[in-house]
């Protein structure tokens, strides 16, 4: 497993030279685990109170990124750095966690399985001496450290006052590529991320922007390409799903839109589901999944 | 012996109660151990009287062995 | 000085005849009852002996026994008030013939008589056995006079039972109950607005049999939806009929209802309703619960996860096995329970998931208010289904809906399909999801989509066969011998699992 937590001081072979860009980098780190993120590391960060199709596309972005051997930085919080964590581990990828806690300290605690996972493979990491509570104001400082460490953040989702956009602007202040995943102008959501876009943040899309953006990231040609593919969806599906977002609706909603009986928005929402492109979420509401 | 002018309380009969049927058996056994008759077969019965206005006996009803023991 | 009368009593659903024995004795006035009497039956003798004084007759001032017999049969309640008056009126005088006679009827003090629960279980039994005539308080005699083969005499007064019984002024027997009652009393389908999912899905829950969970914001129509169902339902055949009202006639809920009622039941009991209320059970001897009154009928629980968690574990018995037991120190019992269970709650904490308002919750609030409203009965509802608010366009603007009687026609001949396919013995047995796959006749390509769907949404053992089952009485509803992709897809789309 992964052991006790150490110490870790600038000077030593371990300390990650990024920390160096910093005004004022941490004096030192307490870490767990063992690997400590390099130079092909991307920050996946968003809201705690993501939507359904946030938390999948988090998820699937970390898998990418840990398919690819890149190394997910997040802040294990609740919702999108939970799914990017657990993505990454999924996928076999490391993954860090940078706490706004002591090392020895559990938040939230109901992701203590996810955070001794996290530790046996990749790490966890603080600035903070051990002891030290979640207080409020050490959440920023956190931040800044997850942007130093990091090639580019992607911000997956969170709403104007976010965390998230908070790690975003470290990020840009150091350099480093910022990108948001868009949203509706109506989900309160995507609010932050799509404000980020406006003011320069580069729109994520799909893996594509995030090599175009960083190209020391394809560099093992994990060019990655998986999740679920449109491709081999007969005609009457894409025509369903052409009328779906990310926003969850009402399969009575789809069936009003394009004329159909409810019997074969059912049928057709099934086939999709189990193809990979819709979800089903609770109070039967669908929502697409790319 | 029990007598009632009037039924309006129930037959004389139903006056004989669980309670009265205990004292009339205490008193049977008492009898028989003063008077050395331990030995010989007794048993007791209830003779239910219904008088009327003049108090002269209208009706007789005879229960025998009505007190059975224990 | 002995003389008999037949009473009966219920165990369950089933009557039991008693033969109520009476013996006068000489000795000091007495009067015992034994065999496995409760406090009622205790309490008997004073009505019965203030019933039999007051009819103008006389109470014998002797040494009275009455036996209940069987001695091992537990009794209980008032209804053997008459059978003791007529036996002891009968060991103190000759001339009352009340052989092939049953009586069934409380004592008011006055000599009049009362109605009891449970009559019409107790004549079915009581017809059964061959007697010929049952003697009941009037307000009993509808029930009663349902039972073919059986003369039903109502009485007001002991003396009338006792004037019949020496043969001076004969009652005249109950005439057969009014037959079956008019229409559904829930709305028709066609009323009903939009929700072209939810419709769908009552129809494959009448069709079926499926158990149901509407999901939907406050106000959207769920309880309406629900209260649709029965009149989606085949009558029931007269026995069928017969049994439901036997069940209601136990709880006493026949005097205020059509005794026979040939529309299926809908029963929806709040939330606050007792364990032994839903259930079935109570003081004493067990009573039917909601869950019993809904036999061949419909069970709605409105706010699904307002019931208390042990209501529902209690519920996983009657929905597997369509009865519940209920065990009592005394005795257990069972009464039929086979219903559908149409469920209902709000789609979230705050309730506007998917709404215009916007819902306030995050996933992982969702996901856990999400297993505590299904989490105990989970694996018993087959379909779950979104009842959307309806925006004012579609309540006014919307077209017309089927009416529930073209969609009922589909339901029976479903149905029909459905009853000639158990006849064939393989297909009853068929557990497992690959049997089942096979006496479904399920096309290849339905099943490679089951089996793509076994990964990909991480479906369970028993979510396969539920998706199975609902996939079948899919293909039944078109008419399908072989259930194709199509209705595998839909039934995915109902399954009320999400993958995780």
């Amino acid at each position: 497993m992964s052991g006790g937590p150490r110490q870790v001081s600038p000077g030593s072979p371990e300390w990650p030279e990024r920390l160096s860009h910093l005004d004022h980098p941490p004096q030192e780190l307490w870490v767990r685990g063992p690997v400590l993120p390099g130079a092909r590391s991307v920050a996946v960060v968003g809201s705690r109170r993501a939507t359904p199709a946030g938390l999948s596309i988090a998820r699937e972005l970390g898998g990418l990124l840990g398919e690819a051997g890149v190394n997910v930085i997040s802040g294990l919080a609740r919702g999108v750095d939970g799914a990017a964590h657990l993505g990454a581990l999924d996928a076999g990828g490391p993954t860090t966690a940078v706490l706004g806690c002591g090392i020895d300290v559990c938040y939230p605690r109901q992701h203590a399985p996810l955070s001794e996972r996290i530790a046996g493979s990749g790490c966890i990491l603080t600035e903070e001496p051990p002891g030290t509570q979640p207080f409020k104001a050490n959440f920023p400082k956190r931040n800044r450290i997850i942007a130093a460490l990091v090639a580019a953040v992607v911000v997956v989702e969170g709403t104007e006052r976010s965390g998230a956009l908070s790690t975003a602007r470290w990020a840009a202040d150091l350099g480093r590529e910022v990108l948001a995943v868009p949203g509706s102008i109506r989900s309160p959501q995507s609010r932050g991320t799509n404000l980020l876009i406006r003011d320069g943040a580069r729109p994520y899309l799909g893996p594509e922007d995030l090599v175009q953006a960083v190209p020391g990231l394809a560099a093992t040609g994990a060019g990655p390409a998986g999740g679920p593919s449109l491709a081999g969806l007969r005609r009457p599906l894409l025509e369903i799903l052409e009328r779906m977002g990310p926003t969850p609706v009402y399969p009575d909603e789809l069936g009003q839109a394009l004329a159909l009986p409810a019997p074969l928005v059912a049928a057709r929402l099934g086939e999709l589901e189990v193809a990979g492109a819709v979800l089903s979420l609770p109070g039967g509401l669908v929502a697409r999944t790319f | 012996m029990k007598a009632r002018r009037g039924t309006s309380f129930g037959p004389p009969q139903e006056a004989v109660d669980a309670r009265k049927q205990r004292k009339l058996r205490t008193l049977l056994e008492l009898y028989r151990a003063q008077t050395h008759r331990q030995q010989q077969p007794c048993r007791i019965d209830v003779l239910a009287l219904m008088m009327d206005g003049s108090l002269g006996v209208a009706k007789v009803e005879h229960i025998e062995d009505a007190v059975q023991g224990e | 000085m002995i003389a008999s009368a037949i009473g009966c009593t219920v165990q369950g659903l089933a009557g039991v005849p008693v033969t109520v024995e009476a013996h006068i004795a000489n000795g000091l006035p007495h009067f015992a009852i034994v065999g496995l009497t409760d406090r009622a039956i205790q309490e008997a003798r004073e009505r019965v002996r203030s019933a039999v004084q007051n009819g103008g007759f006389e109470w014998p001032q002797r040494r009275i026994t009455v036996n209940l017999a069987p001695a091992e049969v537990p009794k209980e309640g008032s209804g053997f008030d008459l059978a003791i008056a007529v036996a002891v009126l009968r060991a103190g005088e000759s001339g009352i013939d009340s052989s092939g006679t049953a009586f069934v009827a409380e004592l008011a003090l006055d000599s009049s008589l009362r109605p009891v629960n449970g009559v019409l279980p107790m004549a079915r039994c009581l017809a059964a056995l061959g007697m010929r005539r049952l003697v009941v308080a009037s307000q009993n005699a509808a029930e009663a006079a349902l039972v073919d083969g059986l003369c039903v005499l109502p009485a007001t007064r002991l003396q009338d039972v006792v004037e019949h019984l020496r043969g001076l002024l004969p009652i005249q027997p109950a005439r057969p109950g009014a037959g079956a009652d008019a229409g559904p009393a829930g709305p028709d389908l066609a009323e009903v607005c939009g929700q072209a999912s939810a419709k769908r899905a009552l129809e494959i829950a009448a069709a079926g049999g499926h158990n149901l969970l509407l999901t939907g914001p406050p106000g959207s129509g769920k309880t309406m939806m629900a209260r649709a169902l029965p009149s989606l339902l085949p009558d029931l055949e007269p026995d069928a009929a017969l049994e439901v009202s036997a069940i209601y006639s136990l709880r006493g809920l026949l005097r205020e209802r059509p005794a026979m009622s040939l529309r299926p039941a809908f029963r929806a009991p709040h939330h606050s309703v007792s364990r032994s209320g839903l259930v079935g059970g109570g003081v004493g001897i067990a009573q039917p619960g909601e869950i019993s009154l809904a036999h061949r009928g419909v069970l709605f629980l409105d706010e699904l996860c307002e019931f208390p968690r042990s209501h529902l574990e209690a519920l996983r018995q009657p929905l597997e096995h369509h009865a519940v037991t209920i065990v009592r120190s005394r005795a257990a019992v069972t009464f039929p329970a086979e219903f559908v269970l149409v469920a209902a709650a709000n789609p979230c904490p705050c309730g506007h998931l998917g709404d215009a308002k916007g819902c306030n919750c995050d996933l992982r609030q969702l996901q856990a208010y999400d297993a505590r409203v299904s989490g105990p009965i989970r694996d018993r509802i087959d379909l779950q289904v979104s009842v959307p608010r309806q925006r004012f366009g579609d309540l006014f603007g919307g077209s017309e809906g089927e009416a529930s009687a073209v969609v009922r026609g589909r339901v029976e001949s479903a149905r029909q399909m459905r009853s000639g396919r158990l006849a064939d013995p393989a297909a009853g047995t068929a557990r497992t999801p690959s049997a089942l796959s096979r006496s479904y006749r399920t096309a290849p390509a339905a099943r490679r989509l089951l089996a793509r769907s076994g990964e990909r949404l991480r479906l369970s053992a028993r979510g396969f066969v539920r998706v199975l089952r609902v996939a079948r009485t899919i293909a039944d509803l078109a008419g399908d011998d072989g259930v194709g992709e199509a209705a595998i897809a839909e039934a995915l789309h109902y399954r009320g699992e999400m993958a995780a």
